[in-house]
Parts: structure tokens; sequence; C-alpha cells
């Protein structure tokens, strides 16, 4: 698993692009939280792509919701990007994420972002 | 004549005083001698006076109690002592005679009384009486001396020395409210350790260097009488508030010394007796010499029992160490151990006391007792003693009895040992080469106990590991497996199964048993397992690949002796071909039949050179529906039944669950056969022809693991043709399940294992993750919650059984079937 | 009827007063330990440092002769023990007759006993000087005559002979008593015989006992002094009588 990328950073618009590939659970999820933190600190706005993900567990749901915590407080507009179908979309819905940060076309997301 | 006597003048003057009273004891007559000697007017006693008013108010009860019933009884009293109180309030000491004249009825009518001046005698009698006292009063306090000084002799400790020496002074002298302290020179202060009080010694300890008389006395090792409150003032106020708080109007505090009576220098002060007298009391110089021999006695005492607390205390650590280590040996694993150290320090040697052990990302703890210190000052001090691997036996602050000393092994900080010791012992300080002797024998056992972890942890990973590769699945047959390591924690087994497909047809089913134990025996037999993966061919057939694996451990030596059961089943015929090298027979039922025993095709174990190396091979013809058991020998060998009978019993309990679905059958008859509580690792394999499926995993506690684990059962359940939404919905519960386990199950041990085992049926698929870790109720922590939460939503059943660690059971129903 | 002497003298005591009962009554006499013909072997200082050590010398009479329905007659400190022993089983007493009783013989605040710390220590003084006097003038007679040891007694106060070192002490526990606390603790009906004049056990204390006994009569005699069984046995046999 080492040789595998699990998060990449990119800048897409004025937001900073997260992309999570792969299986994410409580084996990785610390550490890809701690990658985010670092990489957003300073960030306009967020993007986070998900599409990519197999598999998300609740440490991962626990990652991502202490995420978005950090950003609404500080005023930080955020976008999960997740397939129609899929693991990561199946583990946000079971967990009840709010509609409003769900997206599922990464350009439309980002756009409503710089907007 | 000359000596002729006029009666009335006898009787007025006559040597001694007449009176007559009634029997009342009124005065009617009295002579001129009595109303002389007492300087009563007669008209004042007679008719107005009693006998008895005329006496001193002891005498009076002495009269009511004495005089008067024996006056009443025999008719006369004699030489009876009485003080006669005078008109002057003087009293005369008298000696009285009286009759008791009766008249002819026999009634009382008058006593007549004769008075004798008794002044000498009775001054005679009083020094004799004050002699009498005197030397009942010596002879009192020495009986009383001696006694102390028989139960000094005998007492062997301090504690029960100041038992003695506080009972003393009231024998001795009638003195009160006694008081012994005694001198702790680890915490240089004077602590109460005996009162004739009956609330017990007073609490608070007296710093030596403190101005309370009780350490000046200790200091100055003399004694100090003070025969008034208004003495104490003067020299020690508080004292004085003492004193009148108890009632207290003279106290002598007396040095206890070492050396002989009379030796003042190099003599040493152990402790203070203190004792008062509710009136004030001078002690003259007998009384004084016996005061201060008490002291000496009493330190002599106390010096000998403190070698004999030292010699015994000593002893006591020799022994507490030598049981230490030896019941440090008993548990093999670290909890337990580190668990059984702290366990035997409370709350023999300490109030509190804790092991740390920097060994998973959050290291261990097991602790014992308390309270507990203050948790953020223990965490730095800890540290530090990790860092720099010396003892701290001191603190200073709030706490300053808590100890922290580092466990090493081979001069590496393994982790620490704090502990507080119990109130009334001596500090950890005074403690030190005690407590280090311990830290480093503890430092030693935790390690062997760390390495045992590790290499058990290995063993058992790499066993699992090689028993774990994937068996084949084929609608065609099924396979179960159990695996039951031995119920003490002895290192692992060589024992293994194995099932491959040599071919697209061909199946081949092994069990095994490799010599010895631990790391050796679980490479050998991956190396053995995987040689006949590699040696077994669709030509070879049983016996050819025996001979093959006989030339196989010329080269691996550890295999020597190995035993194989091994078949192959041609998948298309039915027709299955065996072999035995040195192993236990095959068990066979065919539907409608009895189990059997195939005692065919038998030959020596692998490498043998005693045993038979001809390798041969039997062929049997299977129907649709048997079922073939390979077995080890922990399964039906028992030191307590001949083999044979071992046999009988597999047979009889494998009859009788001819008819049970195949999973969970050969857990079953492990259980059946060998229940919780055997001495060696049973491994078993049945082969069914028919479709039955079961995935069964065990995984280590490490997160890491779940991903492996998904990655089999995602394959397993697409290879049972289950839809995406059930097998998402699976493999998060899995996850979930497992990841609960690791974090909570065994928070404290990073070497537990999780077993899993996925079951599928038409109808839905089951899974059940189990752990043996400690469950602790929930703990409010939202993710794990949240983990939870998630299972129940995916899955149609979840139950939870807690009696022996966690077993999680959960049922998805199949879409098909929803 | 159980009849208990008091301090200072022994069964003798209920020479005319005992027998006016024995054509009614079973009666028991006895001497407390260190009276009269008692074995001063069973004298135990621990066991008799308080009044109920001799309390539980009465149960246990009453418990070798399985007595009921038990009229105990107690004089002076008996009247006490007497109490104490029904306080303990009552089951057992029917009536006690208490000839001159005291729950306390000094005076402690307001109440009055009738003598002072100082008496009790004069009187133990009183009776050392005639002990000494006892010792010397008889012990010569009665180790003279080792055929007739009786001969002794009868020379001088033969009656109420009590072991010194016992008599001192008993008389230390028996003055130094304080019983007040248990009085209300009695079920057992009471009858308190009062003398005229007794300086042992005054008036105003025979009412202070009538006052805290529950149920009790108090009988005023004519007769003076401490022993009414031995100055006025009539008088004291009808006062009984009365009453039972």
């Amino acid at each position: 698993m080492t040789d595998q990328q699990w998060v990449t950073f990119a800048k897409m618009g004025s937001a900073d692009l997260v992309r999570l590939a792969g299986e994410i659970d409580l084996a990785n999820a610390p550490e890809i939280g701690r990658e985010i933190v670092r990489h957003t600190g300073r960030s306009g706005a967020v993007l986070i792509d998900l599409t990519a993900v197999s598999f998300l567990d609740s440490a991962g749901v626990r990652l991502l919701d202490a995420l978005v915590g950090d950003l609404d407080q500080a005023g930080t507009p955020i976008r999960l990007v997740v397939g129609e179908t899929g693991a990561a979309r199946m583990t946000l819905k079971l967990c009840a994420f709010r509609d409003d940060l769900l997206a599922t076309d990464l350009e439309r997301a980002a756009d409503e972002l710089g907007g | 004549m000359p000596w002729e006597e006029d009666p009335g003048d006898l009787y007025e003057h006559a040597p001694c005083g007449y009176l007559t009273t009634l029997p009342d004891g009124t005065i009617v007559r009295v002579n001129e001698t009595f109303l002389a000697w007492t300087g009563y007017e007669r008209s004042e006693l007679v008719g107005r006076k009693r006998f008895r008013d005329l006496l001193s108010p002891g005498d009076k009860i002495y009269h009511e109690t004495h005089y008067a019933p024996l006056l009443s009884m025999q008719g006369d009293v004699h030489e009876v002592a009485f003080d006669v109180v005078c008109a002057d309030r003087r009293r005369l000491p008298t000696l009285v005679n009286s009759v008791l004249g009766r008249d002819p009825a026999g009634h009382p009518r008058a006593i007549r009384t004769m008075v004798f001046d008794a002044t000498e005698r009775r001054g005679y009698e009083k020094e004799l009486l004050k002699a009498r006292r005197t030397a009942e009063a010596s002879e009192l306090r020495v009986r009383a001396l001696q006694q102390v000084v028989a139960e000094l002799s005998a007492a062997p400790s301090a504690a029960e020395v100041a038992g003695a020496v506080v009972r003393a002074p009231a024998a001795a002298f009638d003195a009160a409210f006694c008081n012994v302290w005694l001198v702790d020179p680890d915490r240089d202060q004077l602590t109460a350790v005996a009162s004739t009080d009956p609330d017990g010694p007073a609490r608070d300890d007296i710093p030596c260097s403190s101005s309370r008389p009780i350490a000046e006395v200790a200091r100055r090792g003399d004694l100090h009488v003070v025969p008034t409150i208004a003495a104490a003032e003067e020299r020690f106020p508080e004292l004085a508030d003492t004193m009148r708080r108890t009632g207290i109007r003279s106290a002598v505090l007396l040095p206890l010394t070492t050396g002989f009576a009379g030796e003042t220098i190099g003599a040493e002060v152990l402790g203070v007796l203190s004792f008062g007298f509710t009136e004030e009391r001078e002690l003259d110089e007998p009384e004084l010499s016996v005061v201060r021999l008490l002291g000496h006695q009493a330190g002599q005492a106390l010096d000998r029992a403190r070698l004999y607390d030292d010699a015994g205390r000593r002893e006591a650590r020799a022994m507490f160490l030598a049981e230490t280590t030896r019941a440090l040996e008993e548990p093999y694993r670290l909890m337990p151990r580190a668990r059984n150290l702290v366990e035997r320090l409370v709350p023999a040697i300490a109030e509190w006391a804790a092991v740390r052990l920097q060994i998973g990302p959050a290291g261990l703890l097991a602790d014992a007792g308390g309270p507990a210190p203050d948790q953020v000052r223990l965490a730095e001090r800890v540290a530090i003693v990790v860092a720099n691997g010396k003892a701290e036996f001191t603190d200073v602050g709030a706490d300053p009895d808590c100890a922290v000393l580092p466990l090493t092994a081979g001069g590496k900080v393994l982790g620490t040992l704090a502990l507080r010791m119990a109130p009334g012992r001596r500090t950890a300080a005074a403690e030190a080469a005690f407590l280090s002797d311990l830290a480093d024998r503890a430092g030693l056992a935790l390690e062997n106990a760390r390495l045992y972890e590790q290499e058990r942890a290995i063993a058992r990973t790499l066993q699992r590991s090689l028993l774990a590769g994937d068996l084949p699945s084929d609608p065609r047959f099924a396979v179960e497996t159990h695996y039951q390591a031995a119920a003490q924690d002895l290192e692992v087994g060589g024992d293994w199964f194995d099932a491959f497909l040599i071919t697209q047809d061909k199946l081949a089913v092994v069990v095994g048993d490799v010599v010895g134990r631990g790391i050796d025996a679980a490479t050998t037999m991956g190396q053995l397992r995987s040689a006949i993966r590699a040696l077994a061919s669709a030509e070879a057939g049983p016996a050819r690949l025996l001979e093959r694996l006989d030339r196989f451990v010329d080269r691996v030596e550890s295999a020597r002796m190995a035993t194989v059961a091994y078949a192959e089943v041609d998948l298309t015929t039915n027709e299955m071909t065996y072999a035995c090298a040195g192993h236990l027979p095959p068990l066979l039922t065919e539907p409608g039949g009895s189990p059997r025993y195939l005692l065919d095709a038998r030959s020596g174990a692998i490498g043998s050179r005693a045993g038979s190396t001809a390798r041969i091979e039997h062929r049997v013809p299977l129907s649709p529906g048997s079922r073939l058991l390979l077995y080890t020998d922990g399964l039906i060998e028992r030191r307590t039944r001949p083999i044979d009978k071992g046999f009988e019993v597999l047979a009889r309990t494998y009859a009788g669950r001819r008819d049970s679905p195949l999973p969970g059958l050969t857990k079953g008859l492990a259980q059946t056969l060998v229940g919780g509580d055997h001495p060696d690792d049973v491994c078993l394999l049945c082969l069914s022809l028919g479709t039955e499926e079961r995935l069964e995993r065990s995984i280590g506690a490490d997160p890491v693991q779940i991903a492996l684990l998904r990655k089999d059962l995602r394959g397993w359940l697409v290879s049972h043709d289950v839809d995406d939404d059930s097998t998402q919905a699976v493999l998060l519960a899995c996850s979930e399940a497992v990841a609960n386990a690791i974090e909570h199950g065994y928070r404290n041990d990073p070497f537990g294992i999780v077993d899993v085992t996925a079951t599928i049926s038409a109808a839905a698929i089951e899974v059940e993750v189990t752990d043996r870790g400690n469950w602790k109720g929930p703990t409010g922590e939202v993710s794990r919650g949240r983990g939870l939460r998630l299972i129940r939503q995916v899955m149609d059943q979840v139950n939870f059984d807690r009696r022996d660690g966690t077993t999680v059971t959960m049922r998805r129903t199949r879409r098909e079937a929803r | 009827m159980i009849f208990a002497h008091g301090y200072g003298c022994d069964q003798n005591m209920w020479r005319y007063v005992a027998p006016e009962f024995a054509g009614t009554h079973r009666v028991v006499l006895f001497d407390h330990v260190g009276a009269g013909k008692s074995d001063l072997r069973a004298y135990e200082e621990e066991r008799y440092s308080n009044l109920e050590g001799y309390a539980s010398d009465v149960l246990e009479i009453i418990h070798d002769l399985d007595l009921r329905d038990v009229i105990f007659v107690g004089h002076s400190v008996s009247a006490m023990i007497g109490v104490l022993a029904a306080i303990r089983e009552p089951q057992r007493f029917a009536k006690l007759v208490l000839i001159g009783p005291s729950p306390r013989y000094i005076d402690d605040g307001d109440y009055v006993g009738g003598f002072a710390k100082t008496d009790v220590e004069e009187m133990l003084a009183s009776l050392d000087s005639n002990y000494l006097g006892w010792s010397s003038a008889i012990a010569p007679v009665i180790m003279g005559n080792p055929d007739r040891p009786e001969l002794g007694a009868e020379l001088t106060n033969s009656f109420c002979a009590t072991d010194p070192e016992i008599a001192r002490k008993f008389a230390f526990v028996t003055f130094t008593a304080d019983n007040r606390d248990d009085l209300p603790k009695l079920r057992t009906p009471a009858l308190i015989l009062q003398c005229t004049d007794d300086v042992i056990a005054p008036a105003v204390v025979g009412d202070y006992v009538h006052e805290h006994l529950r149920g009790s009569t108090l009988v005023a005699m004519n007769a003076t002094g401490h022993c009414p069984n031995l100055s006025a046995p009539a008088e004291t046999v009808a006062a009984i009588k009365g009453y039972i």
C-alpha cells in the first residue's frame, strides 16, 4: 500500500483541490487528515474530490466531519465531490452529510466556490 | 480504806470515758473524763447527740456498717478504732468497747460504751500504716516495672514495645494520659504510636526540630518533670494547654534512650514517653529513679526491636523479591505479568503502584491501589526517568513520597514503575536499595514477556498467514478447517492444514504436523506446506509425493519426522487416493454409512530412518455427500486415556454430527473432543463433496490489517455473485466491527487477534467478528458510536455478545432474496 | 426470697428477719465473696471492680438453684446489686425490696448523696485502723488455737467477719459507685424501705431512688440508722410482708 498515494493536492481556480483515492479507513485516516490540514490551513476555499475513493469507513467520516467543522468555523467554503454511486457516497449518505456539502460534478462545484 | 473508792467518783473520773446511750445512739449519760477529753458540755450531749454524731464522717460510715450491726447481733463490740470529733473540731483517736443491755423481754435497752484515749497507739499505728502503704506502693512500682521489663523482653517489634511501655506509668504510679512517641529517622519526625487515650494515639507527627516539648525532650535526651500547670506555662505554654484540656495537673516527659542507666554520652533517643497525673504530684527520688529506669529499659527494648525490625524487614524483603521473581515467571504474557507485579506490590509494599511500558503507540499501563498522584506531574517525572534511566525516590511538591523507577533490561529503558509506599511504612528513599532491586528484576521479567509476546505474535502471524491462504472454492466441493491453539499460552505448534487444486479437476487436501514449537516450527511448517504444493502434480499421486518429501527433508532437516496425511480427489470421478506418513488415519463418512478410519496406505514419518519409507497409496471411490476428516493428534490424544479410546470417541462424535452443516463442524468437533482446556494445538480439515461456503480469517490488532481482510472478503463476496450494494455494505460493516475490536477490545493489547468468519447462503450473508479483549462499556466516543450506527444501518440483524471478549454477529439478506 | 447483706456484714444480719419468711417462701441466704464464710479464693479483682460483678454472682445463684419469681431483699449496697441483676434478667424477678438503697453515696452537683469524696477516703483510713487493731489483737489468738479456730471468733467481733483486703476494695467499689443512670432501666416492682436518720442513705436519697424507679413504693420507717433489719426487725418484717 505504501506505493499508493491516498491524497494529492492541486489548485482549481481559487480553491484548493484535495484528491483522495483508494480505501480510507482507520489505518490511514489520521495521517491523511494531518496532510490535508497542513495543505489547506490558509485556503480561501476547499474542494475534496472523493470520486476515486473505493472505501470509506467511520474513521474517514470522522476526518471529513472535523475538516468541515474547522473550515465552516473559519468561514472557508468547502465541497465534497462524490460519485453518483460508490462507497464514499454510501457512507456519507448513511452518516447524513448535508446535501449542500455534497456535489457530483467537480467543475460545477469549483465554479460555485469561485462565485 | 484509803483504796476504797466512791463509785460515783470512779464513774466520773475513771481513766476512760463512759457513755450510756439508747439503742438508737442517743447519749443519756456521760462521764467527766469523756467531757474533759472532748471539751463538750454535758448539756450539749445528753439527750441531744447520738454517739455517731461525735464521729468523723468516715467513721460514721464505719459505725453504721460495722459497729451498729455487730453490736446488735452479738451484744458487744470490742476495740473499734474511732476518731471522736471534739468540741474544738480536734480529733481524738480512741478505741471503743460497747455492750448492749437488754430488758427481760430481750429488747435492746441501752448501750454502755467505754472510750479509751488511743492517741499514742493510733499515732504509732498510723506510722505503721504509712510505712505499709509506702512499702506497698514501692512494691507495686517494682512489680509494675518487673512486669513491664518482662513484657519488653518479649516484645519483638517497636510497636509492641510501645504498647508495653505505655501501660507502665498507670500500673506503677497511677498515672494517666500516657503516650509513646517514636523517632522516625527516615522522616525526621516523632510519631505517636501508643496511647492510653481510648481515642488512640495523636495523629499529628512532630518534626524533630519542632519547639514542642516532645521534640525538645527527644533532642535533649533528659527527663522533664513538670509539677504544675504553672511550671508548664513558663517553659512549654503548649503543654500547659494540653494539660488543661486533658485534666492533667503534673506531667512527666521521659526520653527512651539506648545505653545503660546513668550513661548519657552516646545514648540515642529512640522515643519519648509522656504521662501525667490528675492531681499535682511531686515525684520523690526513688520514684524518679524508677521512671529513669523505665526509660532505659524501654530504650534498650526499642533498640533491640529496631534490630529485629530491620532483620525482619530484610528477610521479608528478600522473601518478597524471591516470591515476586517466581510469581512473575508464571504468566508468559506481558500485560498479565505487569498486572501481577502491581497487584503484588499493592497493598503489601505500596498503597499505589503503576507500571508503564513504552510499547505500542499509546504505551501500556497496569496500576493498582490509590490514590493516584497528579497525572501531569507524574507524566513529567516518568518522561525524565525514561530519558535518563535514573530512579527518583522523592519529589518536591505535593506528593513527596511518590517514587518513579526505570524498568530496564539490557541497558534499555522498557518503561517505569511508579509507586507510593503504604502509609506507616518506611519511605521509598529509605527502601531505595530494595526498590531498585525489585525494579531490576521486574524489568527483566517484563522484557522477557515482551520478547515472548513478540515471538509469539510473529509465530502466530506466520502460522496464520500460512494457514489463511486461499482455500479453493468450487461448487463441486467445500473445505472446512479449524485451528485451535493450545489453551495454555504456549508457543505455537507446527500443525497445519492445506487444500489446493492441482489441476482444474484434481483437489489435494493435507493435514500435517511438524516436530517442535515456536517460530522454527511455524517456519518449517510453511516450508513443508509450500513443498507439498510445489511437488504435487497431476501425474505423481500421494506415494510419489511422499517420496519427494523424504528427499526434501534431507535439505530441510527441521522438517524431518513431520507427519502428513495427504489425499487427492478426482472431482470428475469422485475417486480419492490417499497416503499417511506416520500420521493418524483419516476418518471417512459416506451417506448412510458409519464413520470409518482409513487404515491403508500407511508408512513412517517424513525422512524417518527407522520407519518404513516404502511409500504406498490407496484408492477409495467416494459417493457424493461423503465427508473426509483429517486431523492432528491433539484432537484425540489425552494423557488420561488410551489412544484407541480416543479413536472411538472421535468416531462416535463424528457420527453424531453426520447431518450437521459443514460450517462450524470442525470447530464443534474440536470443542466437543478437547474443550477449552487442552495442552496441544489442534488442527482439523473436513472435505465435503458438495457446496457450502465459508470464509475464515484471523488478523492481528493492527488497523493496517483491516485493508487486507477487506481484500479477501471482497473477493469472496464477488465470487459468490453478491450484488454491489450488499458487497459494499458487508465490507463497511465488517471493517467497522474489526476497527471496534482493535480500538476498544484490544485497547491495551497490541498483540490481540480478531477472528472474522463469513458464511453465505442463498438467502443471506452472515459475518461474525470476535475479539477476546476487555470491553469496558460504551466509551461515549462519538467516533465509535458512529461506526456501530453504520453497522446497524447497513446490516439487517446485528447482535453483540460480550460474555468473553466481544462477538458481533451481523446478517444481511441478499438482494435476490429481498 | 433471696436476702443479700450489705457492705460491712454478712448473712447474719438477716437473723431476725429471714426466719419470718421461711414458712411461706423458699429462703436463700448467701455471703458476698470476701464476706462471712465465702470462699476467698473466688475473689478476682477484675470481676469485682464494679457492682456488676456482684450482680453476676446473684444471677449465678439464681441459675444454679433455678429460681423464678424471685423476691430479692437487698440491704444497702446489695439493694443496688439487686437492681442491676433485675435489669439484666427481669424475667427471673418478681419483686425487689430495697433497704436503705443509694445509687451514689458521694454528692455530685445538685445531687445529694450524703458524703464528700474526702469522707470516703477517711472511711477507708478508718477501715485500715480497725484492720490493724483486728489483725494484731485477734490473729495471734486464732493462730494459737489451731485446733479450735472458732475460739478466736468467739472472743471478739465474731459476726460479719470479712477479709480486710477484700473489704477495703468492696468499700471502695461501694462508695464510689454511681448507678444513677441504671435506675430508670428497672422494670421490676420495688419496695424502698427508708429509715429515719440514716446517715448512709439519707431520706433525700430514698426520695431520689423512689422518683427514678418506675412503679416503686416507698415506706418511711420509724426505725433509725442504717440497719432496720437489726435495729427494728419487727417493723422491717411487717413492711416487707405488707408489700409482698
